[in-house]
């Protein structure tokens, strides 16, 4: 009983800090978030949730709450001294309402830094806030952002708008390569690639060109033995145009 | 000719629009075309910046391989 309570003291107050780094670590960078098991995220949000509540509690002391920390403190590291339940009972909705407004408030926090960061490219200027989906720079292009990749200054990830690929792939006894545009791939849990998709490769096998006429054309990564990647920035200068920006 | 206007960085940073597409502008047209694919996949081994046209010549495409500079 004990046990459990604490756990669930313990999980009440981590949530703000979970949820704030699911909110942070959300589409194209998810996988730095989805790779971790709950005890992980729970070890990883402890000092977020410490710095997301001291915030909190100024603020509702400062409006004219006042917080009970002797009942906080034995509710977390020894349950059995207390004998009166009555302040949290009493209190049960402006509890409930701390944890909402300050999960809340930490998670559009949280899904505004997380845009800033992208949009000002401060992910790919700084190796603090760089995300571990690597692929991700690497696939989209925006590795030519990164200082380690690209010193260039002249180009950038905005110039790219497509991406070639030569994927050098085992077939039977033999090797292949498929050259094609890279449409999309797809990562698994490990944030390893678990397959790509190409339209229109052209297979280079024995000498020979083949066009592969397929709309989409998928290849396991388990197949490939390595990519090469050309990014190319493409204009329509003549003709009818459905140009828009690269985002 | 519709050229979509950029958004602004407010607009991106409220909405989340971070994500890079890996096709998007003009080279949509040229992904989902055989004859446009394949006249690149020939192209940029030999040059860096060139020009392609479209099977009925009405459209063309300038295509230019992003090389960084070191």
């Amino acid at each position: 009983m004990n046990i459990a309570i604490v756990s669930l003291a313990i999980f009440l107050i981590v949530s703000p800090a979970i949820i704030a780094r699911r909110t942070y670590f959300t589409k194209e960078l998810s996988k730095s978030f989805t790779n971790k098991n709950t005890l992980q995220e729970i070890f990883s949000g402890i000092f977020l949730a410490g710095v997301l509540h001291a915030i909190w509690i100024t603020f509702v002391e400062l409006i004219g709450y006042k917080i009970d920390f002797d009942i906080l403190f034995k509710l977390l590291f020894d349950p059995r001294s207390i004998t009166d339940y009555s302040n949290i009972t009493d209190n049960i909705y402006k509890i409930i309402l701390y944890f909402i407004s300050l999960t809340t408030v930490s998670a559009l926090i949280s899904y505004l830094f997380r845009n800033l960061v992208r949009v000002k490219k401060w992910d790919r200027k700084t190796n603090f806030l760089r995300y571990d989906n690597n692929w991700y720079y690497l696939f989209s292009g925006e590795v030519l952002d990164i200082k380690k990749y690209s010193d260039d200054d002249e180009i950038s990830s905005d110039d790219v708008n497509h991406r070639l690929v030569d994927v050098l792939a085992k077939s039977n006894d033999s090797e292949v390569i498929y050259r094609g545009n890279l449409i999309d791939y797809q990562l698994d849990k490990n944030n390893s690639v678990e397959y790509i998709v190409l339209s229109y490769p052209m297979k280079k096998q024995n000498g020979e060109n083949k066009i592969i006429t397929s709309n989409y054309f998928v290849i396991p990564y388990s197949e490939i033995l390595n990519i090469n990647i050309k990014y190319l920035s493409t204009t329509q200068t003549e003709g009818d145009s459905d140009t828009d920006t690269a985002e | 000719m519709g050229t979509k206007k950029e958004k602004s960085t407010l607009h991106k940073i409220i909405f989340g629009e971070t994500r890079t597409r890996q096709v998007s502008g003009s080279s949509k047209r040229i992904v989902s075309d055989k004859f446009l694919s394949k006249q690149v996949y020939t192209k940029v081994d030999k040059n860096g910046e060139f020009t392609i046209k479209s099977k009925d010549g009405k459209s063309s495409y300038s295509v230019r391989q992003l090389r960084p500079s070191r």
